[in-house]
Order: structure tokens, then C-alpha cells, then sequence
């Protein structure tokens, strides 16, 4: 039996501004099994946002079934659904989106300190992490002291540090240079291979959807095409 | 999470904007400064008054005849004067005392008349108890040798139209008999206190020369007094040992009730300036607080989305504005303390107005207690605090995706 991180049936949303409707994502069946690296691409407004947004609790469901780790998010609290976040999901945004008053360090530990997490293993999960990004002696500097490149490490420390099941990744590399960005793209390719974090993209960066285990194309709120190139889940 | 993390947080956040978290604070701080000055005062002038309303003639605390202050009847004289008298002189809590007797009496000049409270008085210790030998400004107080000697009030003198050295005729109704007795009295001293009352309605003669004036055989009607310590006055002991069924003995704040009640119903206008004043200054603080939320929307749909439970988020509020409030407390408490005491080395003079019956005498020094960097602070703390709430649950209540707009 398939070990699936996501699975939705139905899932649609309708946003209504004013007397206008729009469906934003319109009755979409997905599974994403465990380990999967994948990018979900199409052109803006496809629904790409506002299904990530969906999975992960971040915006409420209109109709249909989003379960992730086996658990129907539609049916959460809002607490539950911020404790589910905190300890299920990792986030990495287009515009890194650090604490800005907090140190590298400090921002990797906020995570770890919701889930009231020891200092001494938050110490050691955060030096470790900051090792596996490339950014150890750069702990005590806050983002504004760190390059565009930096930043993106720090929030993929903070994603991956308090061992979600599952990352969800929006045009992580959209504001950074093809170099910087590409060698993020594999750091998150060697953490999904090595570590078997579930990876998915909402992306427009060709380099991603290249690297991607499964590329889902939205179009207009629903899948157009789902394309498995690679079908080996990685442990 | 961790408390200390969270006020750590807080700090930071205020910190961002340096410029306006100074401003607010000291905005704040300077309100909480302005009311620690104003108790100050207030305090200050309540114990001015006190002082002077004590010193200047009635002392910390008077005997008298049951229902002789109502009435003041000549022949409710003080029971057991003799052994009162003894009792005090070895009560190791009365500093000094004196003895007077007191009648209406009508004076006359060549030019007028007035109706005044005549007080026969021992001269020595009368010194000791109050002020009317300072006053004098023009001739002399009533000394041992003299005779037939009397000191009035300045006001009184105009109304006379008399000066030092003239004559004037004094008239009284005598003890138990009502029989009028008439005397004279050359004008010895004539005394200026700011009193209107003093000023204008008492005149002072020699005791053994009213008490034959008034064939009182040695009878008195008063024993003024002062305590070591002042503040048994507002204890009940002094009542307790000397009042019984003939005699009334009453400390200041029964004698002077109304000077009490100013005192009360200052404190009464403290409370409503310190309410308004806190209110004005929270009010300020919500509006920071708002101001640096709708700044950092983006970053609490982040929070939020990072598994940021809503009470944690109004928690950050609340310490930001807690951190706003110490801050403003330590900048309060300074500026409140340098000025009540850079004020304190002259006073504020308001010498000569009269406040509640009584009449400054000298400069107002405001006054320095503990209780104002304590009351006053906390005070703040919490109503900052309760005006915190709301913009804390608004934070609270943000939803990660309005928040963040686009993006997730």
C-alpha cells in the first residue's frame, strides 16, 4: 500500500469579492506519496497558490476532502490547525520572509520553541542545520546582514529543522540569481534525497520543473496534466 | 514558548522604530511624571496646611469642657483642671501644652467697636505651642511684668482704627454670674498671620488677668498641645486617655475637619487625573500598537502560518506594550523624582492664601513617597495592559492568507 503525504478529493475553492465569484481551484483529486520531489507549474491564477494554500490549512476549504499526514485539515480548529503546521509542514516563501529582528540562529529556534523543544537540542538541531545549508558561522547575523541567497538558507533551515512531513515551497527561487538559485535547488534535491522530505513546488522556474520527480500543470483551478517522470519515492 | 523569548521578541520589535518607541515612551512617561509631581504637590500642600493650621495657634490637639466648642459657653470650664494639667506634664508622649481661657468679648476704641474671641493666654507657654509671637510685627508680645497689656490682630486694629500703645476698652460677661465686666488694656503688640480669621477676630490678653476679668478663679477653657511625634495625632490614643464624660480632648483632624476633607477630596481629584491621564496615555500606546501591526501584517501571516498560535500572537502584543510601559515607567519615575525635587530645593510660595480655614505660611515643598513609584506605575502597567487587549486580539485574529495576500 502507497504511503501518500496528501491526498485530496473534490478539493475546490471559490473566492467572492463583492458580487463576483471565482473559482479559484475546481474539484481537484491529487496524492503526493512520501519523498516525492514535485512541482506543480502553470501560468498565474491557475490555482497553484491556492492549492498549497488549501493543504496546508492556510486558507479554509469550500468543498471536498484535503487530508495531509492522514488527517482531514478541513475538520481542525484553528489552534489545531497552527499546532498541525507547526509540526507537519515546512515553508519556504518566494521573499524568504524571516523575522527580521531575529538572528539566522534565532529564526531557525522559533520554529523549535513553539514546540517547546529543549535548549540543548535546539542548539544542537540549529547547528547542525545551519551546517547542512552551507551557513555555519553565520548564526548571530540577522537577514538584513545576509544576501538574498543566505536568507532562502536560513528558511529552508527553518522548514526543515523541525522534521515536518512535508514542505511546501512557493517561487522559492523566483527572487534570487540563476547561480544562487540553482544551488538551492540542489541543496533541496540532495535534502529530499537523502532525508526523504516531501518537496512541493509552486513554481514557474523550468530548472525546477527539470529536477522534479512529477510535474502537475494547473490550468484554470484544475490539474491539466500530472506527469511522473521519475516514479522512484526516495527514502 | 518561552516567556523570556517572547519579551525578547517584543523588545526587538519596539526597537525597530527607535524614534517612535522613544516618543511614545516618553509621551507616556512624561503623563506618569506629571501626576507623581501633582501627588507630590498635593501632598506637600495638604502637610503645609496641616503645619500651619497646627503651629499657627490651635496645636496638635486641644481639651476642652464637653460641648464647649459648639456653645462656647464661659462656664463650661475644663473638669479636674489641676490634675489634667499633672497628668500631661508627665505623659511621655506630649512635648509641651499650654493653658487659655476664652470669651466673646466686645472691644472699643475711641473710633469703634468690634466684637472679638478674647484668649487669656500663658505667656511663656503659649511661645511653645503657637505662632502669635512671630506674628507680631508691630510692638511687643505679652510678656511676664506686664500689665493690663493686649495684643489684637492687624485687620482688627484698621477696623479700630488704633496703633500700638492707645487704649481700648474691653467688655465680657462674667463666669456662672453673666454680670458684664469691663477692663482696660493698652494695645501691646499687634500681630499679621495672612489668617483673615486670626487677623480680624481674636485678641490676646495675659491668663491670671482674664481669669479675673472673668471671676473665673483660676478656671481654664483650653489646654492646647503639642505631641513628640505628630503623627499621634491621628492616632486614638490621645482620645482614648484624656476624654470622658465632662471633657473633650480632640486631635487636629477632628478640630480642623474641613482641612481634612480638602486633603480627602484631593486625593479624590488625584484619582480622577491619574484615570484621565492613563487613559490618554493608553490611548497612545493602542495607537502605536496599531501602527506597528498594520506594518507587520505580512510578517504575523508568516507567524501565523509557521504554527504561531493566535493567543501566542496577542501575547507579542501585549509584551510590546508592556515593554513600552516600563520603558515609560523608568522615564516617568526619573522625571517625576528630579522634579519634585528640583522644586523642593525653594518650593512653590503661595504664603499668605488661605486653603480650607488655614493660611500658608511658607513655601509648598513637594513631597516624595514611595507609594507614587509604586501605585502610580502599576497603575499604568495595567491599564496598559487592558488597552493592549484589543489591538492583541486583533493581531490574533489574523488569517495567514489575508495576511500574506499573495504568496502562501
Amino acid at each position: 500500500m502507497k504511503d501518500y503525504v496528501i491526498e485530496t478529493e473534490s478539493l475546490s475553492k471559490i473566492y467572492t469579492t463583492g458580487e463576483i465569484e471565482v473559482q479559484a481551484l475546481s474539484a481537484v483529486n491529487l496524492k503526493i506519496q512520501k519523498g516525492e520531489f514535485t512541482a506543480i507549474a502553470g501560468p498565474s491564477g491557475s490555482g497553484k497558490t491556492t492549492f498549497l494554500n488549501l493543504i496546508s490549512g492556510l486558507d479554509s476549504i469550500n468543498s471536498g476532502i484535503a487530508r495531509l499526514a492522514g488527517k482531514d485539515i478541513s475538520k481542525m480548529t484553528k489552534k489545531e490547525l497552527s499546532d498541525f503546521r507547526r509540526d507537519h509542514i515546512g515553508f519556504i516563501f518566494q521573499a524568504y520572509n524571516l523575522i527580521p529582528v531575529l538572528t539566522a540562529a534565532e529564526n531557525i529556534e522559533y520554529i523549535m520553541l513553539l514546540q517547546n523543544i529543549s535548549p540543548a537540542e535546539r542548539g544542537e538541531r540549529t547547528s547542525k542545520v545551519l551546517e547542512d545549508v552551507g551557513l555555519k558561522g553565520k548564526e548571530d547575523r540577522f537577514p538584513s546582514q545576509l544576501s538574498g541567497g543566505q536568507q532562502q538558507r536560513v528558511a529552508i533551515a527553518r522548514a526543515i529543522v523541525s522534521n515536518p512531513n512535508i514542505i511546501l515551497a512557493d517561487e522559492p527561487t523566483a527572487n534570487l540569481d540563476s547561480e544562487t538559485g540553482s544551488a538551492l535547488l540542489d541543496l533541496m534535491h540532495s535534502l529530499n534525497r537523502e532525508r526523504g522530505i516531501t518537496f512541493i513546488f509552486a513554481t514557474h522556474d523550468p530548472k525546477i520543473m527539470d529536477k522534479s520527480d512529477r510535474l502537475i500543470i494547473f490550468k484554470d483551478g484544475k490539474i491539466d496534466s500530472d506527469l511522473i517522470r521519475n516514479s522512484g519515492v526516495h527514502s | 514558548m518561552k516567556l523570556s523569548f517572547l519579551f525578547k521578541l517584543a523588545w526587538r520589535n519596539n526597537l525597530r522604530n527607535k524614534r517612535r518607541t522613544f516618543l511614545v515612551s516618553l509621551m507616556v512617561g512624561l503623563g506618569l511624571a506629571a501626576l507623581i509631581f501633582v501627588d507630590g504637590m498635593s501632598i506637600g500642600m495638604a502637610d503645609n496646611i496641616v503645619k500651619a493650621a497646627t503651629s499657627t495657634f490651635l496645636g496638635h490637639a486641644q481639651i476642652h469642657r464637653q460641648e464647649f466648642r459648639n456653645s462656647n459657653d464661659i462656664d463650661l470650664a475644663i473638669n479636674e483642671r489641676d490634675r489634667l494639667l499633672k497628668q500631661l506634664a508627665e505623659d511621655d508622649k506630649v512635648a509641651d501644652f499650654t493653658s487659655r481661657a476664652v470669651s466673646f468679648s466686645m472691644l472699643a476704641s475711641a473710633s469703634n467697636s468690634d466684637s472679638v474671641m478674647l484668649y487669656g493666654i500663658d505667656c511663656e507657654r503659649e511661645k511653645r505651642i503657637s505662632k502669635i509671637d512671630d506674628f507680631i510685627n508691630k510692638g511687643e508680645f505679652l510678656k511676664e511684668g506686664g500689665q493690663n497689656e493686649i495684643i489684637i490682630g492687624s485687620q482688627l486694629a484698621e477696623n479700630l482704627e488704633v496703633d500700638i500703645d492707645e487704649h481700648i476698652i474691653v467688655t465680657v460677661a462674667q463666669y456662672k454670674t453673666g454680670e458684664l465686666a469691663q477692663g482696660m488694656y493698652r494695645i501691646a503688640g499687634i500681630f499679621h498671620s495672612n489668617s483673615k480669621v486670626l487677623d480680624k477676630s481674636l485678641a490676646f490678653i495675659k491668663l491670671d488677668e482674664i481669669q479675673k476679668l472673668l471671676a473665673m478663679n483660676g478656671e481654664i477653657h483650653e489646654i492646647a498641645l503639642n505631641f513628640k511625634d505628630f503623627v499621634e495625632a491621628e492616632n486614638d490614643f490621645f482620645s482614648n486617655k484624656y476624654s470622658n464624660k465632662f471633657n473633650e480632648a480632640l486631635a487636629w483632624p477632628e478640630l480642623l475637619p474641613e482641612v481634612m476633607a480638602a486633603s480627602k477630596m484631593s486625593a479624590v481629584g488625584i484619582l480622577i487625573t491619574a484615570t484621565i491621564l492613563f487613559m490618554i496615555v493608553s490611548l497612545g500606546i493602542m495607537n502605536t500598537l496599531f501602527m506597528a501591526i498594520f506594518e507587520r501584517v505580512f510578517e504575523f501571516g508568516i507567524l501565523r502560518s509557521i504554527g504561531t498560535r493566535p493567543f501566542q500572537m496577542g501575547l507579542m502584543i501585549v509584551l510590546e506594550a508592556v515593554m513600552i510601559a516600563l520603558t515609560s515607567i523608568v522615564l516617568g519615575s526619573i522625571i517625576g523624582f528630579a522634579a519634585i525635587h528640583i522644586v523642593g530645593i525653594n518650593g512653590l510660595d503661595y504664603s499668605g492664601i488661605e486653603f480650607a480655614g488655614a493660611t500658608f505660611l511658607e513655601p509648598v515643598i513637594p513631597v516624595s513617597r514611595l507609594f507614587q513609584y509604586i501605585v502610580y506605575p502599576s497603575a499604568l502597567m495595567i491599564f496598559t495592559i487592558l488597552i493592549s487587549l484589543y489591538p492583541a486580539f486583533y493581531a490574533s485574529k489574523i488569517t495567514p492568507v489575508k495576511a500574506m495576500r499573495k504568496s502562501l
